[in-house]
């Protein structure tokens, strides 16, 4: 886990709303092909740091580096130029536009800053079909309910070819099914050198796809480590079971 | 020095004027979170029904000012609020404002319609004649009643909001309106209340500057955008900065009055768009909003993309349906014919910018202007270069107004370019010439600037049937360009970046140079139909390009259909139909000036528009059933994110089996 290897890495990210710390110093660091999986309660500050690394909203000190490059400065779409891509936890799919479309842009936006020779069309087919939206592809995406919509956005940041990607509670109003063929999805892609960063209320699927497991509280990282020894903690069971926290 | 405090007291009471008009608009924006843009239209309206009831009906001034300010204000605002503004919650914010510039063109066209502009309406202020003498300046009661009134109105505001109960749930509406209504509020009562009282304090400035200005409909009803600029000052939300920024405004146009009016040369006349120039820069300087996430939500808007040969078929249709009609049609239904073709290819130019990108610009038909321009300058003879002049520099234009627009939103985009549109109006369309790059320009002045028919490659289209058939041919042209902009991946970028902005630049899409490149494209089409519409009219004067000429076109295009090339159209259609049904009978003129405004209310109900109602119909004609538009869906309880469909007796038995309860006892 040394710096050097990370495809991302965040430091000493520290976010204030008003007087309210919502973070305060966040250190992570994801390899390339490695999945974190972030979990923490209702209004840990999951959002507001995918929101950070994403470049939505600024830190107030803290630093993020994508490839190695410092990119606290640069907008979203920089950083997207990057390799950086995310889904939103609260749906921001194209409304008016198809399933397909909504894709296919995803890919030709990216194909115009990326010089890549594929054809964004191909792209588009190819990703509908893989998470599995392939009968709904000519729906309008604000025709869909919330798991196929969930699936569209993973699609969609697929479509720019990312090197990152971050998920905001891609599983919730996922069936089964569907929760399965997304955790083998996300294994596929780590295997090609994904790196992924995982928020999902579905502790299952985040401890079956993830190497590592941070545990993020109070605006600080509980614990950081293999799902097992996660599990173990006695300080997140703490943390979950709404105990108080000691000091970590 | 006595000059200087005249001036200061003529500043102090405008300013006063504009506090009162100001705070209302920052009171119904904050609670209901629309902007309301025909404000003005309300306190004009007001000016004149107050002028009705005293002078005309002789009615006593006190019986005239609480009957409009305390009983017909109030009602209408409320009216307004619970009839129209009510259903716009979930509307997107173009829809919104198309709604409310509605609003005020419908209030325009009534006022026009009940007061025929060309009577004289003596409109004296309070006390007319009576002053007393300040430190060497005289102040008129008129003007010492006006500062008065603000001063009440502060007090009376503050004392609302922090004293009574109304005004607590309206501070609390504007943090959080489920909250207030998990507290037991009434958001809704409180949104009626708060436009009531707007609308009271619309009509009281209203009254107040309507001697200054002679009662005229449209001068009160943009005197009201001075306040705009006030309310912008305040960031639309706090009523002290709302204060100091009418301040600003009525001194720095006194001050205009006094100190710069004597002065010849092409700034010698920016005095009457000082406050729209004060409004664009408090625009500019307002903080940078911050890209957020918008939950994505169900529309009715409607962006078909149809097929190339359709659309080419359609327009060889429109081509030849004007060489077929043009011999059987007069003269003036040939005119009429070729003006709605002309503003018809202005409204085109609004369905990539307002309807595919969801910026919602209100200075159109200054870039028509700006084109119409272009190409009496260079095509006096007719040359198709002018045409080809008139796309580029009204593009130029187009870009140049979008650089330091392109951080605003929603209505403060819509602002900032009505802005840009009465500065147009008021300064630079007026002038005789400008003189840029060392060449001198000719402008319109207050006279009429002669533009040429085409003539291409040989063939004039002087008469008035070339010109049909080549106004067709023009809006058959931009009418394909725009349907293979919505089928290219340049249309999808658009859309998307209309539905998600935020989404867009996680995608790596630079939202700056789209915005731009579509601004430009939008102002160089709407330029090339201004210069058609100066040939139309062969000379043409700044008021034909002015800011409310551009109300007529965005709305009957929303109407028609802002998301397609057909909506433009049917607005054409209906701007000509309107044009010639109020030639043949010319006592429904007035009517017709009504109903741009009552057509774009009605949008609350279906922003689909009127191409979309069609298309519906005749697929269901085609499918031998009436096909429906899918109904909105029923609000889903947080809880059951992901289902929305009833449950069926079979989830029932599903769930039951999984929870290992039997529902066969």
């Amino acid at each position: 886990m040394t710096a050097a290897a990370a495809t991302l890495e965040v430091e000493k990210i520290e976010v204030r709303f008003g007087g309210l710390v919502v973070l305060a110093g966040i250190d992570i660091a994801v390899d390339r092909g490695e999945v974190i999986g972030l979990l923490g309660p209702n209004g840990a500050g999951k959002s507001t740091l995918f929101n950070v690394i994403n470049g939505l909203l600024p830190p107030h000190a803290g630093t993020v580096r994508l490839g190695g490059v410092d990119v606290t400065k640069a907008g979203p779409d920089s950083r997207a130029r990057r390799g950086l891509a995310r889904t939103f936890q609260n749906l921001e799919t194209f409304g008016v536009l198809t399933v397909r479309e909504n894709v296919l842009v995803a890919a030709e936006i990216s194909r115009r800053w990326s010089g890549r020779r594929t054809s964004p069309s191909a792209v588009a087919d190819e990703l509908v079909e893989r998470v599995g939206l392939a009968s709904l592809a000519s729906e309008r995406a604000d025709a869909l309910a919330t798991g196929p919509a969930r699936l569209l956005e993973v699609a969609r940041a697929l479509a720019t070819s990312p090197s990152v990607l971050l998920l905001d509670e891609p599983a919730s109003g996922l069936t089964e099914h569907e929760t399965a063929n997304l955790r083998g999805l996300l294994i596929e892609l780590a295997a090609d050198g994904l790196s992924v960063v995982l928020v999902d209320h579905n502790a299952n699927l985040v401890m079956s796809v993830s190497h590592r497991v941070a545990v993020l509280h109070g605006g600080r990282i509980l614990t950081i480590a293999t799902p097992a020894e996660v599990q173990a903690d006695r300080r997140v069971q703490d943390a979950y079971l709404g105990a108080p926290v000691v000091s970590a | 020095m006595d000059t200087f405090l005249t001036y200061t007291v003529f500043g102090l009471s405008t300013a006063a004027i504009y506090a009162v008009a100001a705070s209302g608009l920052v009171l119904t924006y904050t609670t209901s979170g629309i902007f309301n843009f025909a404000h003005g239209a309300i306190g004009m309206f007001a000016a004149f029904v107050y002028w009705q009831l005293r002078f005309q009906w002789g009615w006593p001034t006190p019986v005239a000012l609480v009957v409009v300010l305390f009983v017909l204000a109030p009602l209408f605002g409320a009216i307004l609020e619970v009839g129209i503004m009510r259903g716009l919650e979930k509307a997107s914010e173009a829809v919104r404002v198309v709604v409310a510039v509605a609003v005020l063109s419908g209030l325009v066209g009534l006022a026009l319609w009940i007061w025929p502009p060309n009577t004289a309406r003596p409109f004296s202020g309070f006390y007319p004649g009576s002053k007393i003498h300040i430190a060497g300046a005289a102040v008129t009661a008129h003007q010492l009643i006006s500062m008065g009134c603000a001063i009440a109105v502060a007090i009376g505001l503050a004392l609302i909001l922090r004293r009574t109960r109304a005004g607590a749930d309206m501070r609390a509406v504007v943090d959080n309106r489920a909250l207030l209504v998990v507290f037991g509020g009434r958001p809704d009562r409180v949104a009626a209340l708060s436009w009531a009282i707007g609308a009271s304090l619309a009509a009281l400035a209203g009254i107040l500057i309507a001697p200054a200005l002679q009662l005229s409909v449209l001068p009160l009803t943009l005197l009201v955008v001075n306040a705009y600029a006030a309310a912008i000052i305040g960031r639309l939300s706090r009523l002290p900065a709302t204060f100091v920024g009418a301040l600003i405004i009525g001194l720095a146009e006194a001050y205009g009055v006094g100190y710069l009016s004597s002065r010849g040369g092409f700034f010698g006349g920016i005095r009457p768009a000082i406050p729209v120039l004060i409004l664009f820069v408090a625009l500019l300087a307002l903080p940078h909003a911050r890209l957020r996430g918008q939950l994505s939500r169900r529309s009715l808007d409607w962006f078909p993309s149809p097929s190339m040969s359709r659309a080419v078929a359609s327009a060889g249709a429109l081509v030849v349906a004007a060489l077929v009609l043009g011999p059987h049609l007069g003269p003036a239904n040939l005119f009429t014919a070729n003006r709605a073709l002309a503003l018809g290819i202005v409204a085109l130019s609004l369905v990539p910018l307002v309807g595919y990108a969801g910026q919602v610009a209100l200075c159109q038909m200054s870039f028509a202007g700006i084109g119409a321009l272009a190409m009496a300058n260079t095509a006096p003879g007719g040359s198709p270069l002018g045409l080809v002049a008139a796309f580029v520099v009204a593009a130029v234009a187009g870009a140049i107004v979008a650089l330091p627009a392109l951080r605003l939103r929603g209505i403060y985009l819509a602002l900032a370019t009505a802005a840009f549109a009465v500065a147009l109006d008021r300064w630079v369309f007026i002038q005789d010439a400008i003189r840029l790059f060392g060449r001198k320009i000719p402008l319109f002045g207050i006279y009429s600037v002669n533009v040429a028919r085409p003539r291409i490659g040989g063939v004039s289209f002087g008469s008035n049937r070339a010109q049909l058939v080549l106004l067709a041919m023009v809006f058959a042209l931009f009418a394909l360009l725009v349907v293979a902009i919505r089928r290219s991946a340049y249309g999808r970028m658009l859309l998307a970046m209309r539905e998600s902005p935020a989404a867009c630049a996680t995608l790596g899409l630079r939202l700056t140079v789209t915005k731009l490149s579509v601004f430009a494209l939008s102002a160089g089409m709407a330029g090339v139909g201004g210069a058609l519409l100066g040939g139309v009219h062969t000379a043409v004067a700044a008021d034909t390009f002015s800011f409310f000429q551009t109300l007529p076109v965005l709305l009957l295009a929303v109407v028609g259909g802002i998301g397609t090339v057909n909506g433009a159209f049917l607005g054409a259609v209906l701007l000509g139909l309107f044009q010639a049904v109020a030639r043949i009978f010319p006592s429904t003129n007035n009517v017709i000036n009504v109903l741009p405004g009552l057509a774009g209310v009605g949008l609350a109900r279906n922003p689909g528009g009127l191409a979309s109602d069609l298309h519906m119909a005749v697929a269901g004609l085609r499918a031998g059933r009436p096909r429906r538009r899918p109904a909105e869906s029923a609000e889903v309880p947080v809880e059951w994110i992901g289902i929305d469909r009833a449950i069926t007796p079979a989830d029932v038995a599903a769930l039951d089996a999984a929870l290992g309860m039997s529902s066969a006892r």
